[in-house]
């Protein structure tokens, strides 16, 4: 996702006029997760999903937009760009933000820890016996999540990790 | 959106029962404050859940990535979940717990979401805001607008095929205003309808305006609510938290189950109950009713594909059923209603409040204070406390009145009151009548693991309640 978010992050800032500075964020998780009540499961189930964010500003204005990745380079690309389009047609008809703080750091950090998590096939078994004699409420979620932020200024950072809970 | 039926019959696992979920919903939030913008942002979220139910046991896999191959693949994650699940399942399902849904729903509205463009919202809103700020005891004047637009389709192997469509909006105008050390705040209580941009009539939202500053101007010379134990007229607007936090949350199955114990809490209700508790007095009649239009929570089917039909909850002040989709009642063995519900295509569905009502009753508003030889009358929630069992709570509003010998007379700021909830609604002594009847909706109820965020809705008339604790000052 961190090459993904690179390319994309190119293609748009590409497409700015001089008026404009665009900030993105992307955040995601690719997770599992296992609800139990009385020690047993409850509900049990993944979630793939992530979300590219856009703050466009044209002359003392901003918007925002949002949008759900297909995790597919090309349909990403459309998505990311309509909704840069959209967001270029809106700003224009709001009002100055008198208070709006423009970009000005440009660094790179990129951050990745991964850990050695227990698969998903065998939380259930590896669980189990460790609270049949309880009456357990709660739940086991555990994944890979990751966050990034570009901006026209030449600013990129990623963080992603594994953690579980 | 998606050909659902195309890649449901594309999915090859072996499986007792397959559904795909999609939803697609945009919304967007447009805030002024102090007569600059805050917000005009717009989020867009698309996906399916996958569900498989295998050796008893529902296995869930939610995707962003819509492809045929990326709905496949999630098909067989939600099969493996299924499976591994139901080594310690605590409830052996089948697939009746999925009931075939085929039918179209789309909520009624006048002016489409496009009808107003992002230019013409933000005038409308600082026509308000300006309107908020105009007296020089505002601090602070806030004009908001949320307008969510939503499309569920929902498909399975017993031949469900539903779509339902909805467009809410959202609306508030807020003003703080201050006079030396006192501070108070007014507002129209962030309340959503299924509705269309009709509104933001620009004369119902400059009404709303005088409405707040007016009255927030008239709690900065207020006297402090007193405290004592009285009667209390409470309006729809507050309302709508003493049913959702003392009825609605208590009456959730799952919580009752156990559920929700180490996060969202537990209930007092036990399911022995259902049937002979005295939840309130006999005027009190609760329902669930997903047909009242432009209320927020209306539907046609529940996400687990539930017809959904108005029920009684509580009948003349007994407790008849609870809020439990299908899964919930096969678990408990109780009758129940079609609230089994997610707040998008990335969580799995759970009992959740949808429309809950308090019915009208016969009495005016006039002849309701009028019988009240002391007492206060409040309007708009403020604040709330409630305790994990649903039993002893404590709510706050922005605005009351005093009643006298029948009549309301002096503005009183900071009204709260406190009380149990089993002996608070045996008190309820008077239900307003339709003319007194207001629908209201919330978007932010949470709940559950990995947590959700859902939109309900409450309808209700001004009620009375005698021999309640009240008290002022904030």
């Amino acid at each position: 996702m961190e090459n993904m978010f690179k390319n994309i992050s190119n293609n748009l800032f590409k497409s700015l006029s001089k008026d404009e500075t665009l900030m993105l964020s992307i955040s995601g998780e690719k997770s599992h997760f296992c609800r139990f009540n009385q020690s047993k499961v409850r509900q049990i189930g993944e979630v793939l999903d992530s979300r590219l964010s856009l703050s466009l500003i044209n002359n003392g204005r901003i918007c925002h937009g949002s949008s759900t990745l297909t995790h597919n380079l090309e349909n990403d690309l459309k998505l990311a760009n309509n909704e840069l389009g959209r967001l270029k047609t809106e700003v224009v008809q709001l009002p100055e933000d008198p208070f709006l703080v423009m970009p000005s750091t440009y660094d790179s950090l990129s951050e990745k820890n991964y850990g050695k998590l227990l698969p998903a096939s065998n939380v259930v078994e590896s669980i189990t016996p460790i609270i049949k004699n309880v009456d357990l409420a709660g739940i086991w979620a555990s994944g890979n999540i990751f966050r990034g932020c570009s901006n026209s200024m030449g600013l990129l950072h990623w963080f992603e990790t594994d953690p579980l809970n | 959106m998606k050909d659902l039926n195309a890649i449901l019959n594309s999915i090859d696992i072996s499986a007792d029962w397959v559904g795909l979920r999609e939803v697609c919903e945009n919304k967007t939030f447009r805030y002024i404050r102090d007569m600059n913008p805050q917000s005009n942002a717009r989020s867009s979220s698309h996906g399916v859940m996958i569900e498989v139910l295998s050796n008893g046991q529902f296995g869930y896999s939610a995707t962003s990535d819509i492809s045929n191959s990326g709905i496949n693949k999630a098909a067989k994650s939600a099969l493996e979940n299924a499976n591994s699940g139901s080594k310690n399942n605590i409830f052996k399902f089948d697939p009746s717990v999925r009931p075939k849904a085929v039918g179209t729903y789309e909520s009624p509205f006048v002016k489409e979401a496009s009808s107003l463009s992002p230019g013409q919202i933000n005038e409308m809103l600082l026509k308000s805001n300006k309107f908020l700020k105009s007296n020089n005891k505002v601090v602070s004047a806030s004009s908001m607008v949320m307008v969510v637009e939503s499309e569920f389709n929902y498909v399975c192997t017993n031949g469900s095929n539903a779509n339902q469509k909805f467009l809410i909006l959202i609306t508030d105008q807020s003003v703080n205003v201050k006079d030396g050390d006192i501070f108070q705040t007014r507002s129209m209580g962030r309340m959503g309808h299924q509705m269309g941009m009709e509104v933001l009539d620009e004369d119902v939202v400059m009404a709303n305006c005088e409405k707040v500053l007016s009255e927030a101007i008239d709690l900065l010379s207020a006297d402090e609510c007193p405290t004592d134990t009285m009667d209390i007229v409470i309006a729809p607007s507050q309302m709508v938290l003493q049913i959702h936090e003392s009825i609605g949350h208590a009456l959730e199955i799952d919580r009752i189950l156990g559920d929700e114990r180490n996060y969202a809490g537990w209930s007092f209700v036990r399911l022995e109950d259902f049937g002979k508790l005295k939840y309130g007095s006999d005027i009190m009649n609760i329902t669930f009713d997903p047909t009242i239009s432009n209320e927020m929570a209306s539907y046609m089917f529940d996400d687990g594909g539930m017809k959904a039909r108005k029920e009684y909850l509580i009948k003349d002040g007994v407790l008849l059923r609870g809020l439990g989709g299908m899964e919930s009642q096969a678990r408990s063995k109780t009758p129940a209603v079609a609230n089994f519900r997610a707040s998008s295509w990335n969580r799995a569905p759970i009992d959740r409040m949808a429309n809950l009502n308090l019915e009208p009753g016969n009495t005016s508003f006039d002849d309701m204070i009028s019988s009240v030889e002391r007492g206060v009358y409040v309007e708009t929630n403020r604040s709330w406390s409630i305790d994990d069992y649903r039993n002893k709570f404590q709510f706050g509003m922005e605005y009351g009145k005093l009643i006298e010998n029948g009549k309301l007379t002096k503005t009183v700021k900071n009204p709260n009151y406190r009380g149990v909830t089993t002996p608070f609604w045996n008190n309820l002594k008077m239900v307003g009548d339709e003319s007194t009847f207001e629908v209201f909706g919330t978007p932010n109820c949470g709940k559950g693991e990995p947590n959700q965020v859902i939109r309900v809705g409450h309808a209700t008339p001004t009620c009375l309640f005698k021999d309640i604790e009240v008290f002022g000052g904030a």
